[in-house]
């Protein structure tokens, strides 16, 4: 799968949150979003689930968190 | 990777914390009435019943009441936790900690017993209720170690400052539980101030000052060691004050020096209340850890102020409800958007309603909010000074919490009005 990056390492809440859903709102069909953070986005999990995401999240460093979304049906 | 089944990651209801900011402010400017009626006798001494019950107003009335309210949002962003039955159980301990912030003012201005009855049924099961319902996540594993361990500790010091409460309030009712010294009191009122509030202060800190600000992370051994380091000095101060207090003194100025070291690298020196709040808080606490060490005898022959009435002032209203009035001007805005973002991701159209966040809090309000905060923080020194100046006290804070509830206010009728504006697109679409 194909993964548009972006990098919301140095926005301050709630930018990292508008950056994600403008990237999710024009992601093409079979392609994932590939998030830099500097934490885990806890209140986007639920809502990712809730909406027919799926995410994977790892940490990669102290304060640097690797964030993968892609659409339900395209990992099927 | 998704874990499906029960979660309580999700963000409770935003009108749960709402709630307990408004009556907050309400209970302060119910205080600011208090000040004005009772008059000069209030400052006589930290044991007068009227400084009692203005202290409880402060305490519980603002500055638990916030904290609770806060909690019930920050736990799930910041460590992905949040407390079961949210809705149940913030408006059974909103009602009941209001109801009994108000019998325990009362009580202490009347001394009935039916209004210190009620303050113990009412406190005991408010507090209880929310405190076994933070025990029951916080008791599990969660991420970000060292704050939730802050957390853990802070809720810890608030139970013993329950328990110790409500057994003195007994005392005052004829009941036989404590042997009546003074020391009991003062390990309630430091386990609270310096427990409870300041524990808790110092753990969300390392959490929002990095993510709000964008400014590095607090030094590992702070984050580490500070607030265990804290809690057994507090263990220490129940059998030795005269070992703890000092070291607790050294603990927070080491915390103030910290605090403005962190502000300075952000990496974002955008103008902003919130750090104006973090740092003048900062500064008045890092001014009472170094007044403390002035001898009492000293003090006494060159100060025209009572030491700890100053040290509580400080500590109380320069340094805790500093923070809070700063923490309050960044989640409302923050709150108010994410609520109304996550919205979003079900229909992303609805993006184009959420207007700026700077318009949930306009940031000339919140600068007028500090000049007023800061303005009552004096007024309380000059009347520590010179009593016969209470009223100015009085108005002072009655300004500054009508301007708190406007703006506030204000945030939360455009949150509703977009919410509403939301659902009726979603509706028609």
């Amino acid at each position: 799968m194909k993964f548009i990056e972006i990098d919301v390492r140095e926005l301050a809440p709630p930018e990292p949150m508008t950056a994600i859903l403008s990237a999710l709102s024009t992601l093409p069909q079979n392609e994932g979003l590939l998030v830099h953070h500097s934490r885990q986005p806890f209140p986007l999990y639920d809502q990712l689930n809730a909406t027919g995401w799926v995410y994977q999240c790892e940490q990669k460093a102290e304060g640097y968190f690797l964030l993968s979304i892609f659409r339900q049906q395209d990992q099927e | 990777m998704n874990i499906s089944g029960l979660s309580f990651n999700a963000l409770p209801p935003i009108d749960l914390p709402f709630r307990f900011f408004l009556t907050a402010a309400i209970l302060m400017l119910a205080s600011a009435g208090f000040v004005f009626w009772a008059g000069e006798d209030l400052w006589l001494s930290r044991w007068h019943p009227f400084m009692l019950a203005l202290t409880h107003g402060f305490t519980l009335g603002f500055l638990t009441m916030v904290m609770l309210g806060a909690l019930l949002q920050l736990l799930p962003v910041i460590a992905g936790i949040g407390i079961p039955y949210p809705r149940l159980i913030a408006r059974l301990s909103h009602v009941l900690l209001t109801l009994g912030t108000m019998s325990i003012m009362l009580g202490f201005i009347y001394g009935a017993d039916w209004l210190l009855y009620s303050a113990i049924i009412f406190l005991a099961l408010g507090l209880g209720s929310y405190l076994i319902a933070l025990a029951w996540v916080l008791i599990k594993k969660v991420s970000q170690g060292d704050s939730i361990t802050g957390f853990r500790l802070a809720i810890t010091a608030l139970l013993v400052v329950v328990l110790l409460g409500l057994a003195l309030l007994g005392r005052n009712l004829g009941w036989d539980l404590l042997s009546g010294n003074k020391q009991l009191t003062n390990i309630h009122a430091i386990w609270g101030l310096v427990g409870w509030a300041g524990l808790l202060i110092i753990a969300v800190s390392f959490q929002v000052i990095p993510m709000f600000h964008v400014a590095p992370a607090f030094p590992k051994l702070i984050t580490r060691y500070l607030s265990a380091g804290v809690f057994l000095l507090l263990l220490i101060f129940i059998f030795f004050p005269a070992v703890a207090l000092p070291l607790l003194s050294l603990c927070h100025g080491l915390f103030a020096l910290t605090l403005l070291s962190v502000i300075k690298k952000r990496k974002r020196k955008v103008p902003d209340t919130s750090i104006r709040y973090w740092q003048i808080a900062a500064l008045a606490l890092l001014l009472a850890s170094i007044l403390y060490f002035i001898p009492s005898t000293l003090w006494k022959m060159h100060l025209p102020i009572d030491k700890e009435l100053l040290m509580a002032a400080l500590f109380i209203y320069f340094y805790l409800m500093s923070v809070i009035q700063g923490m309050l001007l960044k989640i409302l805005p923050f709150l108010s958007y994410t609520h109304l973002q996550q919205r979003c991701l079900v229909d992303f159209s609805a993006m184009q309603f959420i207007p700026h966040m700077h318009e949930f809090l306009n940031k000339k309000h919140g600068q007028w909010l500090f000049r007023l905060h800061l303005l009552s923080a004096l007024c309380l020194i000059l009347v520590l000074i010179q009593p016969a100046i209470y009223f100015v006290f009085a108005l002072s804070m009655m300004l500054e919490f009508s301007w708190l509830l406007f703006i506030m206010t204000k945030a939360m009728r455009l949150y509703f009005s977009i919410d509403r504006k939301i659902s009726l697109s979603s509706k028609n679409s």
